[in-house]
């Protein structure tokens, strides 16, 4: 009888560890590249980083790692990244983006360097 | 139960006191069993049905040891089990504080033993990496470490925490067992012929 209620008891205890755990959660992140037209991509931190110790310029394709991003686009991301935006009439730009583990889905906008200051300086 | 000996009712009695007993020990375990959740490895993601198979297995065993063995032969099992259960908890703990990682969000990461060649070279902090530095590539440990550390680390947390719950598992089985084994010594005396007293 005693058997049977430890039997019991420990089938009880078990299913308290049946829950499934915590799964991982990334946040999604929406690139708007404004002007339309920009092309950009996105390179991780690590990999920017190990171009600047081989000294292959981290912002050229020729450094290993980067990944095209559209606008629009919806991206899982996780960590530090480089980004870095390239418009038809020249201009361009270089940014970071940083997406903590906690933190929801976010918008990251894209726009070129001269464009964003041209306010502030009038 | 119309042919039970003179000792039955008595028996009886016991049996039923130890039945709220056990009862008693067993909700008293869930929460301790509940609250694991948060302490069991991070890897595999179904270490709970692990657990919880393993949970059975060393039921059964503790019941297969157990049975018929007299309270001293018990006693001696369960100090075995109770060695194992502190040596595995000890251990866990030690390698859990060194290999897993929480991140902010609740997430946890097991690091591994050795950085790979482009980690080395990157990280003076190498092999303990903290977030900042996995952050760096996606929280990703397979672009640090060395596949076969983390493998190891992953297989040697596994192998604490089975020796941790195993050993649990057995102290609960044979303290029940022993309760058992100490009501028939104390009915003894009413069955001469039964020499249980001697270890």
């Amino acid at each position: 009888m005693q058997t049977l209620f430890l039997k019991r008891g420990l089938r009880l205890a078990a299913a308290a560890l049946l829950l499934p755990p915590a799964l991982a959660q990334a946040a999604p992140v929406t690139f708007a590249i404004q002007p339309a037209g920009g092309t950009a991509r996105i390179i991780t931190a690590r990999e920017f980083r190990l171009c600047v110790l081989r000294g292959i310029d981290p912002w050229s394709t020729n450094c290993p790692g980067w990944r095209p991003v559209a606008n629009g686009q919806a991206l899982t991301l996780m960590g530090r990244f480089n980004v870095y935006a390239a418009w038809d009439y020249g201009q361009s730009y270089r940014g970071e983006l940083e997406a903590l583990p906690a933190s929801g889905p976010m918008q990251f906008r894209i726009r070129p360097v001269a464009m964003r200051q041209a306010p502030a300086a009038r | 139960m119309s042919d039970d000996p003179p000792g039955a009712e008595k028996d009886n009695y016991f049996s039923e006191i130890l039945k709220v007993l056990a009862f008693g020990a067993t909700v008293a375990t869930i929460p301790l069993f509940a609250s694991m959740e948060n302490l069991q490895p991070p890897w595999p993601t179904a270490v709970a049905y692990v657990s919880a198979a393993l949970i059975v297995v060393g039921a059964l065993i503790a019941r297969e040891f157990g049975a018929g063995a007299s309270s001293a032969a018990l006693r001696r099992l369960l100090l075995l089990a109770s060695t194992l259960t502190v040596v595995g908890l000890f251990a866990y703990l030690y390698l859990y504080a060194t290999l897993v990682l929480t991140l902010e969000g609740g997430d946890r990461l097991i690091l591994g033993y050795a950085c790979n060649n482009e980690a080395q070279q990157m990280y003076e902090r190498c092999p303990h990496l903290t977030a900042v530095e996995l952050s760096e590539d996606e929280y990703d440990p397979e672009r640090f470490y060395t596949l076969e550390s983390l493998t190891a680390a992953k297989l040697s947390l596994v192998a604490a925490w089975i020796t941790f719950m195993a050993g649990l598992v057995a102290v609960v089985g044979w303290a029940i067992a022993g309760v058992k084994a100490k009501k028939a010594a104390a009915a003894a005396p009413t069955n001469p012929a039964e020499p249980v007293k001697e270890g």
